[in-house]
């Protein structure tokens, strides 16, 4: 078992294999060597950690990602990568923004591969195919262009 | 801390905060409001360069060209639909706040795209050679066609016109030498372009008056820095132009007499000592004298028999 301790001081005690599929906590596991120091998790918080931790358990005996499938360039490979996504996943991203960003930046933090691909492309989904002002809207981002800024951005669009 | 070691294509570790924290600090391209609060200080655009890069590598985008063995491949990848998702969704997200335009600008014009499957200026999906080839008011589809290239170009050259690398562009016979006279000039303009495709559809004239066009409108021009380049057998005195160029394909768009596939008119091919890949689509290697003397140092070979009649190929030439 692995203790692991998140930036507001919450301890978990984790099993080894859910909290190496994490290339940081493994990393840091092999540092360290056998002890039963609890390993800190700066950057993320308990909240963030709980939605973390049940996808590991869950993907805990899913093969690991081949470096092969980053180099692929084909578009179809691309187009099915970003759309094959289990029930189970689309339920789990189903969240509130706030928390999807959060999971974003901890398995970034944490480097957890798959659940960073699975939620950028969870995010990516949000965006595809729409317009300027549903994205907006969506994201809650603030037109911060001046006025001449906005119409000179404008001009980039074709006639509809 | 120990980095991955597989870490390399992927985004770096970040150590910076959760984003439900208001950042003090500005990131590229975010502003304060009048109190001072930073604006989009949360969610998406508060992400990371490279974690909004990742997002954004889920929107499957347009086949680099460089990247592929072939033309033919490249084709075979290339999908209307799917630039055009790629774009709009680009087009839209960049339009969203200063970050994002900061951010995603130079990714959407990188490539210039003009071809059939593509949206035109008017907003509609530009027709395939084909359909115009059979539509009787052919006027208004090449009209499309050189207007979507203007008007891509004009805005790459206003914004900046570093930000092209790619050009892959089928044009018209409509209000022709202007037309040419203005992409010569941004060519000049990219300075790092790397690829140019330019394939002429031809309406109207004899390929050779169009070629002979190409050819004074260019005769002065060079481009140094293109280093892969496809053309037709109109279009080819491009290649005249780029001494740089390392990979031609070449494409022969012949007409079809009583004796065969037949040119119109000399294929009198540019001197492209530097080029070092060749490939053909629909090689009619009577040809083959002026391919050796034209690029005499290529030891890559590629050929395409695209539609080409089994019966009309000649082995021994």
């Amino acid at each position: 078992m692995v203790i692991l301790i998140t930036s507001d001081n919450v301890k978990y005690v984790v099993e080894k294999d859910v909290a190496e599929l994490s290339v940081l906590v493994k990393n840091m596991l092999e540092d360290i060597g056998p002890s039963d120091e609890p390993i800190p998790l700066h950057n993320v918080t308990s909240t963030v950690f709980n939605k973390v931790l049940e996808y590991c358990i869950y993907h805990r005996n899913d093969p690991p990602p081949s470096d092969d499938d980053e180099g692929c360039a084909s578009p179809l490979h691309k187009y099915l990568a970003s759309h094959i996504c289990s029930e189970w996943d689309q339920r789990f991203f189903d969240v509130d923004q706030a928390l999807l960003f959060d999971i974003i930046l901890a398995a970034n933090y944490l480097d957890i591969k798959t659940l960073l691909d699975d939620a950028c492309k969870a995010v990516a989904h949000l965006i595809q195919g729409k317009s300027t002002e549903e994205i907006r809207g969506i994201f809650n981002i603030v037109n911060d262009f001046t006025p001449e800024e906005e119409a000179r951005v404008k001009k980039e669009n074709v006639s509809s | 801390m120990r980095s991955s070691s597989k870490s390399l294509k992927r985004p770096r570790r970040s150590n910076e905060a959760p984003p439900s924290k208001v950042h003090q600090v500005p990131k590229e391209g975010q502003v304060a409001d009048s109190v001072g609060t930073l604006v989009n200080a949360n969610g998406l655009p508060a992400l990371p360069v490279e974690l909004l890069t990742e997002i954004m590598s889920y929107i499957p985008g347009p086949v680099d060209p460089l990247s592929v063995k072939s033309r033919t491949a490249f084709l075979t990848y290339r999908s209307g639909y799917g630039h055009n998702l790629w774009r709009n969704t680009l087009l839209s997200l960049s339009q969203t706040c200063r970050r994002m335009r900061r951010l995603f600008e130079p990714q959407l014009w990188k490539p210039i795209d003009v071809w059939g499957g593509l949206k035109g200026n008017s907003g509609e999906v530009l027709p395939s050679r084909w359909v115009i080839a059979a539509t009787y008011d052919k006027r208004k589809f090449e009209k499309q066609f050189n207007e979507e290239l203007i008007r891509q170009l004009e805005i790459v050259t206003v914004r900046n016109p570093g930000y092209s690398q790619i050009i892959d562009v089928e044009i018209t016979e409509f209000s022709f030498k202007p037309v040419i006279g203005e992409l010569a000039r941004c060519l000049a303009l990219f300075s790092k372009l790397q690829f140019i495709s330019l394939y002429i559809i031809k309406t109207k004239r004899k390929a050779v008056m169009s070629t002979s066009l190409l050819k004074s409108v260019l005769a002065k021009c060079t481009f140094p820095q293109i280093r892969s380049v496809s053309v037709d057998s109109i279009s080819y005195p491009l290649l005249g132009c780029c001494p740089g160029a390392r990979s031609v394909s070449f494409k022969y768009d012949l007409s079809h007499t009583e004796y065969g596939y037949r040119y119109e008119g000399d294929l009198d091919l540019p001197l492209c000592l530097g080029v070092e890949k060749l490939e053909l689509t629909f090689p009619f290697i009577g040809y083959a004298e002026d391919i050796t003397s034209a690029f005499p140092n290529v030891s890559e070979f590629v050929i395409n028999w695209e539609r080409r009649p089994l019966h009309d190929i000649n082995m021994a030439e």
